[in-house]
């Protein structure tokens, strides 16, 4: 046998030799064009004017003199009433809401899939204008002229009753209050329980059937201990919401002199006395902030702002016979119920707490409509709402770009993500009081006009401008912005051509779900609202207090129409908008 | 026509830092297409993104025809849109929204090249090439996925850029149709002449397509070169791999400066290497095996003893599964006259000394054998 050929005997070359010492090379080292900084530059102005410049001003304006108002505010009277009112509304109201959250979105888990359409009736107070329905409470269950109490006065259990000394229910209680309230943060709990449910999967419950548990227990061990997230971080939101709560009081408290933290702060503004109110509202600030910086991502998370897998979900197993009727009676209490009351207090000639349908007119909407104050209202809530949602979208837009692109480096996206979502965090109440005391001002000086409630609906709106735009900027991906600048285009022209088309149906449904929010909005208006310049949350609450029922449910029948046209389009331009409240 | 230096890149996630391109150095002749070949995460579309100016890199430098648009000493990072590329992303990208028309009439609009837009030839042209003329009025939407693809294909060269980028391009196609886009691809570059760079994890695309092959792992490349000399001189053990030199035999040292299989009971194998090594692995083709007789003649190469573990005939060949020591190797080898093979059979097989690679530490290394008689 010969050798092979003899091949090397060294051995073979390594591969591609190293470079001896090379440097380590920071991460994150950038190089910044003028367009982005001006751009950034321009957005943090906005941004700090608009958000932070008020809640700044009143956090300075409690603890001025070392902390006068602080002290002066815990000495007011009845302080621990209102603190025990408030606290205890939040946390009954709360419990409330977590049983029927959790008992509407096991429901809507188990509807027959032709009744899926049902899983959408929870959301629907959502957007209901909370004035006209609180007030159509009122109308329903006032002890003398409500309409319930006239029915039930009728009956022969309750014969003690008169229209004089006034029927069983009192709406004007603590515990009415309550349970209103509760009724409405339900609404909410079903968000965050519905979405916990989605997380679980029918598999989880399956499997638990198919080893002998009955539904009850399935449901007690098995989904209620999974769900404890969802309740947690649902419950502390709705807790801050049911703090916050501002309609319901006010409307409904003054007779019984039912008195929350929030009515107080309006009760000192009312009188002038701007640094007790903001004292009063340092504790609502503290939490909100404190809560947009603990659940930042949760907050983005439990609002389920990214798309849902699905209306309901998909084959929550077995089908129960309770789930139609049982999300029906809440579509019927919350929604139906008030729309009803008021549409027949509108077309009573005068609101006795009878119904007589033989004298329904019109009259009512003819001569509310005809009242200049009525008729200004309605236009002014009309631009407001569309100029603040035309400002919001760009802004948001701005915003959502930095924070997805984390242009201008991390710590600023987190700084604009964290800013952009305290109108979320902080109740509507504060940014009032706030954007009251500071652009009224002088050198601003927008009390008075239109534009202080346009700056102060643009404040509110942001959080949503921000995270639907973004949630929608995440599902686009990166490519088609990368193919369009590969091709030649600038940054102007992509998001022009390409990256705004694309997202126009999610645009659209968060102008349009916007639209609804600001249209019916009150609780912060009711601050910054002048005699000329009102709205029609505000103008709405004027009539109730001046005690004109029909001119009340008149309004209250607009905003609903309103609403329902906002609703309309908001279907239909963006599907699935509202699923992603 | 491309010079990339000495480009680093890293990224930092979850508080960790992650070098994703680690001091790469190549360049693309005129008329060239490179390809990058790698498993994901080896950097290699790091590198392209770096190149497109999606990514901007912390170090070294890149130059385009002649023209530095990126270079981190200086902190000079030319905007995608100035760089004169075409690319062509692996999910197509074509705008949803646009005509087939107008997504091949946007690189056009964007780079202002008026005459080309008003002549309507370009458009036509680049159609052409892809055939893709019938869907010009169409939307994205409502062509198949080898249909987009040729239409990003064409939307990338329509504004006759100096440099394509491929990224992935086949992947999202099945395997048929991956085939006959290769093909289109091949002849387009020998039509059109484009220089490129072309990024996949497919080893039979890189052989297609590449007039150059750049094997990356972890960051770095690992050997850049002709398709046949990778193919037949991998100088690493992960290069092999790549290239299909799948079977693996360990070798220990063993007495008189032999080596032998590990696990195996044979007797050594006398080669002889430069350097002292713990172990060395022989690796090689499936194809490259010999199946030999039982009795003996002189065969010009190395002989191992096993036992057939599966095969399957195929009339001409045996595809075999062999345990040769701890080794599972596959033979795909012809059969010798009269041969049967079945489960638990004893096989011979042989491996010419020049053919298979060896390798000490990872790395190639030049083997001699030992002028003496090999026989059983």
């Amino acid at each position: 046998m010969t050798s092979p050929p003899s091949l090397s005997v060294a051995p073979g070359p390594r591969p591609e030799e190293r470079a001896p010492n090379a440097p380590s090379v920071p991460v994150g080292k950038r190089r910044y064009r003028p367009s982005t900084i001006v751009l950034t530059a321009v957005l943090a102005a906005v941004l700090v004017s608009l958000v932070l410049l008020p809640i700044v001003r009143l956090v300075l304006l409690a603890l001025q003199d070392g902390g006068e108002n602080l002290a002066r505010a815990v000495g007011t009277p009845a302080l621990a009433r209102t603190l025990l009112t408030t606290l205890l509304l939040a946390v009954v109201s709360v419990a409330m809401a977590a049983v029927l959250g959790t008992a509407l979105a096991w429901l809507a888990m188990r509807l027959p899939v032709r009744h899926r359409w049902a899983a959408v009736l929870p959301l629907l107070p959502i957007v209901l204008p909370p004035i006209a329905s609180i007030s159509a409470f009122g109308f329903l269950l006032a002890p003398r002229s409500g309409l319930v109490n006239d029915l039930l006065r009728s009956l022969p259990m309750f014969s003690g009753y008169t229209a004089a000394t006034g029927g069983p229910i009192n709406v004007y209680s603590f515990g009415w209050i309550v349970a209103i309230t509760g009724l409405y943060l339900t609404s909410f709990m079903f968000v965050f329980i519905r979405a916990g449910l989605a997380r679980v999967g029918p598999q989880v419950v399956e499997a638990a059937r198919s080893s002998g548990a009955t539904p009850r227990r399935a449901f007690l061990t098995v989904v209620l201990p999974l769900l404890r997230p969802s309740l947690t971080y649902g419950g502390a939101i709705c807790l801050l919401l049911g703090l916050s709560q501002f309609t319901a009081p006010l409307i409904l408290g003054g007779n019984n002199n039912v008195r929350v933290l929030t009515t107080e702060v309006y009760y000192f503004v009312n009188l002038n006395e701007y640094g007790l109110a903001s004292a009063l509202s340092m504790p609502l600030l503290v939490l909100g902030t404190a809560l947009v910086l603990g659940q930042r991502g949760l907050l983005a998370n439990s609002k389920r702002f990214a798309s849902d897998a699905g209306k309901g979900v998909q084959g929550g197993g077995r089908a129960s016979g309770w789930a139609l009727p049982g999300l029906t009676v809440y579509g019927l209490l919350t929604v139906v119920v008030p729309i009803l009351t008021l549409l027949v207090v509108s077309l009573s000639p005068f609101w006795t707490g009878h119904v007589d349908v033989s004298t329904f007119t019109l009259r009512n909407f003819t001569e509310t409509l005809g009242m200049p104050a009525a008729r200004t209202a309605v236009q002014t809530s009309l631009l407001a709402s569309v100029a603040g949602v035309l400002l919001a979208l760009p802004i948001g837009y701005l915003a959502a770009e930095v924070i997805y692109r984390r242009r201008g480096g991390r710590a600023l996206s987190a700084v604009v993500d964290f800013v952009v979502g305290l109108p979320l965090g902080i109740p509507a109440v504060v940014f009032g009081l706030g954007f009251l005391y500071f652009y009224s001002q002088p050198g601003f000086q927008l009390y008075g006009t239109p534009w202080i409630i346009v700056l102060l609906y643009v404040t509110l709106m942001l959080p949503y401008s921000v995270r639907l735009q973004l949630t929608a900027r995440l599902s686009l991906g990166d490519s088609f912005e990368a193919a369009a600048r590969s091709s030649g285009a600038g940054v102007v022209r992509t998001h022009l051509r390409i990256v705004l088309p694309m997202m126009r149906s999610s645009v659209a449904g968060a102008a349009a779900l916007m639209f609804v929010l600001l249209s019916h909005e009150f609780t912060a208006s009711v601050f910054v609202r002048s005699v000329r310049t009102q709205v029609m949350g505000t103008q709405l609450y004027d009539f109730w207090s001046t005690g004109t029922a029909s001119k009340v449910a008149v309004m209250g029948i607009v905003m609903c129409v309103i609403t329902a046209v906002g609703v309309a389009l908001a279907a239909r331009a963006g599907s699935g908008t509202l699923e992603k409240l | 026509m491309l010079a990339v230096n000495g480009l680093e890149k890293s990224f930092s996630a979850k508080g960790d830092v992650v070098r994703a391109v680690g001091d790469v150095t190549f360049e693309v002749a005129e008329g060239e297409m490179l390809v990058l070949l790698g498993p994901s995460g080896c950097g290699k579309t790091t590198v392209l993104r770096c190149i497109a100016g999606h990514e901007t890199a912390q170090g070294g430098s890149i130059r385009l025809g002649g023209e530095t648009v990126f270079d981190a000493a200086v902190g000079m990072d030319q905007p995608p849109e100035r760089r004169r590329i075409g690319m062509v992303f692996q999910n197509y990208a074509l705008w949803p929204h646009l005509t087939v028309q107008r997504n091949l009439e946007f690189p056009l609009r964007a780079r202002r090249m008026k005459a080309e837009l008003a002549a309507g030839e370009a458009i036509h042209q680049a159609a052409r090439l892809v055939d893709c003329v019938p869907y010009l009025q169409r939307f994205p939407s409502e062509l198949s996925g080898g249909q987009q693809q040729r239409v990003a294909l064409a939307r990338g060269l329509v504004a006759k850029p100096r440099f394509m980028l491929f990224d992935e391009p086949l992947s999202n196609l099945d395997a048929l149709l991956r085939a006959q886009v290769r093909h289109d691809l091949h002849e387009l570059h020998q039509t059109v002449g484009f220089s490129g760079i072309y990024v996949t994890h497919d080893q039979s695309e890189a052989f297609a397509l590449g007039d150059r092959l750049a094997i990356m792992r972890a960051g770095r490349i690992e050997q850049i070169g002709a398709p046949q000399e990778i193919y037949g001189r991998p100088l690493t053990e992960y290069a092999a791999n790549f290239v299909g030199l799948s079977n693996r035999l360990v070798f220990d040292p063993a007495e008189g400066g032999t080596w032998s299989v590990r696990g195996g009971s044979g007797r050594g194998v006398p080669v002889v290497t430069g350097e002292a090594f713990d172990s060395l692995t022989l690796r090689f083709r499936p194809h490259d095996v010999d199946l030999l007789p039982a009795t003996t003649t002189a065969y010009d190469g190395l002989v191992l003893e096993g036992r057939v573990a599966d095969s399957v005939y195929e009339g001409r060949h045996y595809d075999l599964s062999v345990t040769a020591g701890s080794a599972t190797l596959n033979v795909h080898a012809a059969a010798p006259e009269g041969a049967r093979f079945g489960p638990g059979d004893p096989v011979r097989i042989g491996l010419r000394w020049h053919v298979g690679s060896w390798f000490g530490d990872g790395r190639r290394v030049e083997v001699a054998a030992r002028a003496e008689t090999t026989s059983t």
